[in-house]
């Protein structure tokens, strides 16, 4: 997948220091980055945080963009790579059930929120190379190969994590079913 | 479980949701945080192989905005004995001058701290179009530069502090536990030490 004209377009212009181009190409992949920065962390303010320093270093490399992928590709690979170096802070790590509480809009149904929550619980358990390969295959529905160039690894590398990774989840979750009770 | 089943488990598991203003306001604070860390020399987070690449220009613009940011230092740092002085002010007015520039009638306030300058942002750009206040704000743990307008507030050692002006000029300052005027020369309180130019009525 190669980048759009107007990707190109909107990348020439925020290398030229247009601050309008380059709030545009947020706007358009914003939510997919905090989508995977939250999947790859399980905590809104680490994913916010996280999100920032993707666009910040996305903006310091624009000229290492080439349009050979698209830009939202490129953007998983900053995004993932970011998330990969991220250590998960104890203090954090305890307060996320306590976050779960306050990060549901009060629509949702608790069964909803158990399972969400129950799912986030056990991607954390998974490591961290496993866990972006299950975030970027099922989430972001990259192919392999996609995935692959994302992560800078070879397809086989993908398939044999996430095989690990889809172990190990099926074990964690075995006891819950999509309607969020427990079997 | 099967592979399907699984995916399906995976994906009934939504993110929360965020306000729809986060959306909103994404962009422009991401593009404000890039205008602020091009002009702090700090920031200046670059890999270093790539840094070995820039080439005498690049050193001279890195020169100019070490001077630009020295000098906003050096002419603080001076006016912690002497007030508010042209310096400042100018600089002010510049800062002022690019913020408004990006969010038209949406700025709250600029702080000036040791952490270097932030932007306070109201939710939605309908704030009146008004003059601008530059205040100096002096506590026991130092002091505080802003960048406001009649009608808002501004936190300094943990207390809010209403600013006000009024017709013919003069700014008004009320905290919790004090009152003060630059007009009336009216202070009660907590041993701050405030100064108040009212920008507008300089040459802006």
């Amino acid at each position: 997948m190669v980048a759009t004209d107007n990707e190109r377009e909107l990348v020439l212009r925020s290398r030229q220091g247009d601050s309008e181009a380059f709030g545009a190409l947020i706007r358009a992949h914003q939510r997919m980055i905090h989508a995977l920065t939250y999947r790859m962390t399980g905590s809104l303010a680490d994913a916010e945080d996280l999100a920032q320093e993707t666009f910040i270093q996305a903006h310091q490399q624009l000229d290492q963009f080439r349009g050979d992928a698209s830009f939202g590709s490129w953007l998983y690979r900053i995004a993932t790579n970011r998330c990969l170096n991220w250590r998960q802070r104890e203090a954090r790590h305890a307060r996320l059930h306590e976050e779960w509480g306050r990060e549901h809009s009060p629509a949702s149904t608790n069964a909803d929120q158990t399972l969400a929550r129950r799912v986030q619980e056990a991607l954390l358990q998974l490591k961290p190379k496993q866990r972006a390969a299950i975030v970027l295959t099922v989430y972001e529905g990259l192919s392999h190969a996609q995935a692959a160039h994302v992560l800078g690894c070879s397809e086989t590398t993908v398939s044999w994590r996430l095989f690990a990774a889809r172990t190990k989840l099926k074990r964690l979750l075995r006891n819950i079913d999509p309607a969020g009770g427990v079997a | 479980m099967n592979n399907a089943d699984l995916e399906k488990l995976l994906r009934a598991a939504g993110v929360p949701e965020r306000a729809p203003d986060y959306w909103e306001q994404f962009p422009g604070r991401m593009t404000a945080a890039l205008h602020w860390r091009a002009q702090r020399p700090t920031t200046y987070d670059v890999e270093p192989a790539r840094r070995a690449r820039f080439g005498g220009a690049a050193w001279g613009v890195g020169l100019a905005a070490v001077c630009v940011i020295l000098g906003f230092a050096v002419g603080f740092w001076r006016g912690r004995e002497t007030g508010i002085t042209p310096a400042q002010l100018a600089v002010a007015q510049r800062y002022f001058h690019e913020i408004e520039t990006l969010f038209p009638n949406q700025l709250q306030a600029i702080v000036f701290d040791e952490q270097g300058p932030r932007v306070v942002l109201a939710d939605q750009p309908n704030l009146p179009n008004v003059a601008p206040i530059y205040l100096r704000v002096c506590g026991p743990r130092g002091c505080q530069h802003f960048i406001t307008f009649s009608g808002q507030e501004i936190e300094f050692a943990g207390q809010q502090i209403a600013v006000l002006a009024d017709s013919r000029g003069g700014i008004i300052l009320l905290g919790n536990q004090f009152v003060w005027s630059n007009t009336e020369r009216i202070y009660a309180g907590n041993h701050l030490k405030i100064e108040a130019i009212n920008l507008g009525a300089e040459a802006m």
